[in-house]
This record gives C-alpha cells, structure tokens and sequence, in this order.
C-alpha cells in the first residue's frame, strides 16, 4: 500500500512536472511573430540565391531562384555541382528533372500552400519545441536573428535557424541530434533580394508547356484519396498528429499504396502500407539521409515504409506499431 | 504488455509486477520474444553496431553438449586450473562482454564516431534505391518543415544522386 501510494505520488509530481513545463514557457508573441514573418517572407519574397548544403561527408551548391507574380508562386532549385538536376514548383505542382532525363512530378497539398502554418500547427510546434532567441548574426551578408526550436523529448530533432531581419527571409538552418551533433545544414553564400532577378527561366521551363504529362519519360502525379484503410500506428510517438490518410499510386507499382501523414508541427512521419511483392528488390531496415530516416520492414503480406525528419529511434517505435485495426 | 515489458527494462515496474512478467517471459515464448526483440531495438538505438543477438539458444545448445564429468578428478596444479576456463564459462564472459558493450553509453566521440559512420555508410544505400524518390515526393506532400524551407526541402530529392555513395 506504501509502496502504491508513493509510486502514485511520483506519477503525479511527474504529471505535474510535466504539466508545468509545458505550460510555463509557451511562444511569445514575439516569437510566434517570427515563425509568422519566416513562412511569410517564404512564400512572398523574390529572390535568388546560391546555397550550400551539407550532410556528413556530402556537400552540394545549388542556386535558387523564388517569384512570386500576383498569386503564383513559382521557384526554382538547381544543382550547381555533379549531375544536372533541378526541381521547379509552381504553386502546388513539383517537377523533378533528373540528369538521365527523367521527369517526376508531385503535388503539394493546396489547402496548405498558403498561408501556411495554421493555427493548429503553432500549437501543435508549441507542445512539442521550446523556442529560443538566439544572438544576431551575419549570413550571406545579410544580418540575421538566430531561433532555436528546441525539442522536449528525445523523439525529435533539434533545428536551428537564422531568420533575415528585415524581410524573414530564412538565410540558413541546421538540424541536431541530441548529442547536438550537426545532421545536415544548408546557408544561402549569396543572395539577391527583391529586384534585379533573371527571370526568364520561368518563360523558358514554364513547366506546362515544356512537359507533356503521360509523354514517354513523365511520370502523371498521382492522384491521392482519402482513405480508412483500418492501418493504425498503436504506439505513436508522443506530439505527433495524424494529418491525413490517402491512397495513392506511386511510379512502377501496380498495387496501390496507403499513405498515413502524421505532424509535431515542424517535422513529418509518413507511412507507406502496399502489398509485399517478392523479389521487388525493396531494402529493409533503417536508412538515413540527412535528416530524413526511413525504416522498412515487412508486415505480414505487406511492405511497411516509414519515412521521416525524425531520429532513428522515432521511425522504428512507429514501424514496429502498426497493425491493421480491422484484424489483419 | 508491451508497455509493462518497456518499463520492466528502464526499471519502472514494481517488484510485484516486474516479478509477475518474469514469469510471463519464462512461460510465455511469445512474451519471450517481445522481451528479446525490445532489447534488440533498444541495442539498434543505442549503439548499433553491437547487437544482443538471441544468444541463449545458442547458449543452452552448447551447454548441452558440454561432457558431465562425473569421475572425480584428482587435484590439478593451480597454474592450468587458471587456463582451464571451461567453454561454458568462455561463452559466459562473451555473452557478458557484449551485454556490457551494448548497454554503457561509450565516450560520446566515439559513439557519434560510430552514429556518423553508420548515417554515412546508410546514406549511400539509400542513394541507390529506387523508388525512393517517388516515396520522399509523396512524404514532402504534407511535411511541416517544407512550409518553412520552401523548395530547400527537395534538395534531399535531388541530393539522392549515386555521387553520395561510398563516401
């Protein structure tokens, strides 16, 4: 009896602990200014830039150029270095030119194009990260304000970013683990800001013109549906909501696959449930790239494909948990 | 029961109930096999290049084969006594090794050494893979994180280029 009531007593002085620490360092005003000013200026400013990307061994200088012309958005990422790529958006369509020549396109959610960052995704980042002004500083000769969001558990990442004082621009970001070791990071080391943009690309690779889908080498977006497949993550990662499920299908696979999106307001865990094909060739297991872990394994007659901005162990607890609610 | 299992092993069950699910782990094979898989994750996540792999199958196998003297043996020099380890108790001391590798934390250099060489070796393989652009595609389609990178986020779609591997 003792005993249970001091366990209980722990439980709740955790609880409150918990409770506290939460609540007793919500965003500021200021900072939720911030976030608003960067995905703002995101998706408002023009202009273009070279920037460098770092993961472990694997540097990469791309340029990218951003317009915005009344309610279009397009931008446009390039790669500077190795084998010519390039990515083009407009609005919420994707085109990926690989340097083999093969196209792949993909769509953006609409809804949460613009104006991005919902309410529900502040409170969402505001029960999952602590946020943290850090000094002013100077990126591609611009000064910049540094913000860290800081992770309240172990389930998720850290991310640094430097903020453009006058306009929000983001001019540089980095990802840590918990052993604050530098995951991956990318800088602007040059920019224009506003006028004085090439703009003739957008007439040149005006992606509807130049890319006829359902050509030899196009791949057609696929058309995602909402879905309840019954497919549940069991032991979801704590601050982590469901965003949608859909249907789709992905290039090269003639079943289609269930898409589960979940959120913590700053990184995404996507799982993919399809039929297990034999000898597909599909690796198992954890795999990284920079930020980004995927973790595959084979459930029943099914391939599982998990894929997020988050740490090994946060894919794994949510590959390891899903079942099928309809008793699969 | 997964969940008691979990805090069996970060030792936050009770002694009545940590006492009960041994039991369970004894009887139980599927419970056994939860409780080696749990420790198997929490080896992958902890250093991953030493994993508790089920060694007591193993283990009883050889233990099994072991001769049982039963002739008593006249008293050896102390010198072999010292070298006469029998294989029981080699297997023992590996099987201790390993569970102390896999359970202290290491310095943190060699450790993130280690994180980094595995993100790095990882990364290749997953350059090579097909598909796995088409997979990132869809998963960027509702990440929070592209709203605040913008097109930088498909650096990593375009990144995934064979150049990565073997670096």
């Amino acid at each position: 009896m003792n005993n249970m009531l001091r366990s209980s007593s722990v439980l709740y002085l955790c609880l409150f602990l918990f409770a506290t620490d939460t609540l007793a360092d919500p965003f500021s005003q200021d900072d939720l200014l911030w976030l608003k000013k960067m995905v703002n200026a995101a998706h408002r400013s023009n202009y273009s830039g070279t920037f460098m990307y770092q993961s472990g061994n694997y540097v990469e200088t791309s340029r990218l150029t951003h317009l915005v012309e009344g309610k279009n958005e397009m931008e446009r990422l390039e790669s500077l270095d190795g084998e010519k790529s390039e990515v083009i958006r407009r609005n919420g369509q994707i085109w990926c030119y690989q340097g083999d020549g093969k196209v792949m396109v993909a769509k953006r959610d609409g809804a949460r194009m613009f104006p991005a960052l919902l309410p529900e995704q502040f409170m969402l980042l505001q029960e999952n990260y602590k946020i943290r002004r850090g000094d002013e500083d100077r990126v591609a000769g611009y000064a910049v304000q540094s913000m860290i969001l800081v992770p309240r558990d172990r389930m998720r990442y850290s991310h640094r970013m430097w903020v453009h004082v006058d306009s929000g621009l983001l001019l540089k970001a980095d990802v840590q683990d918990e052993r604050d070791h530098v995951i991956e990071q990318y800088a602007f080391t040059q920019l224009n800001l506003g006028g004085g943009i090439d703009r003739k690309w957008v007439a040149q690779y005006l992606p509807e013109d130049k890319v006829e889908i359902g050509k030899a080498g196009v791949e057609e977006p696929s058309t995602p549906l909402p879905n309840e497949s019954g497919w549940v993550v069991y032991a979801l990662p704590p601050g982590f909501k469901k965003i949608t499920e859909v249907t789709r299908y992905l290039h090269g696979k003639k079943s289609p696959v269930t898409h589960l999106a979940y959120s913590d307001g700053m990184a995404g865990i996507s799982v993919f449930i399809e039929k297990h094909v034999e000898h597909s060739g599909a690796k198992k297991g954890l795999r990284s790239s920079g930020l980004i872990q995927v973790y595959t394994k084979i459930l029943g007659d099914n391939l599982l494909t998990v894929i997020g901005e988050v740490p090994p162990r946060t894919v794994m607890q949510v590959a390891e948990s899903v079942r099928n609610g309809r008793g699969n | 029961m997964k969940q008691k299992i979990s805090m069996l092993m970060d030792g936050e069950l009770n002694n009545e109930d940590a006492e009960a699910l041994l039991g369970k782990i004894k009887q139980s094979p599927e419970v056994k096999q939860s409780w080696q898989h749990y420790h198997l994750i929490a080896d992958v996540l902890r250093q991953p290049e030493y994993l508790s792999k089920d060694l007591s199958a193993a283990f009883f196998q050889r233990l099994r084969e072991e001769p049982t003297v039963l002739a008593p043996q006249g008293k050896r020099p102390d010198k072999t006594g010292l070298f006469a380890m029998s294989a029981v108790a080699s297997i023992m001391a590996m099987v201790f090794l390993a569970w102390i590798s896999a359970s202290i934390d290491t310095r943190p250099g060699s450790q993130m050494a280690k994180q980094g060489a595995m993100v790095a070796s990882e990364a290749s393989t997953l350059a090579n893979e097909n598909n796995m652009n088409d997979y990132l595609l869809a998963h960027h389609e509702f990440s929070p994180g592209v709203d605040v990178r913008g097109a930088a986020s498909y650096i990593r779609t375009v990144a995934m280029k064979p150049e990565m591997a073997g670096k």
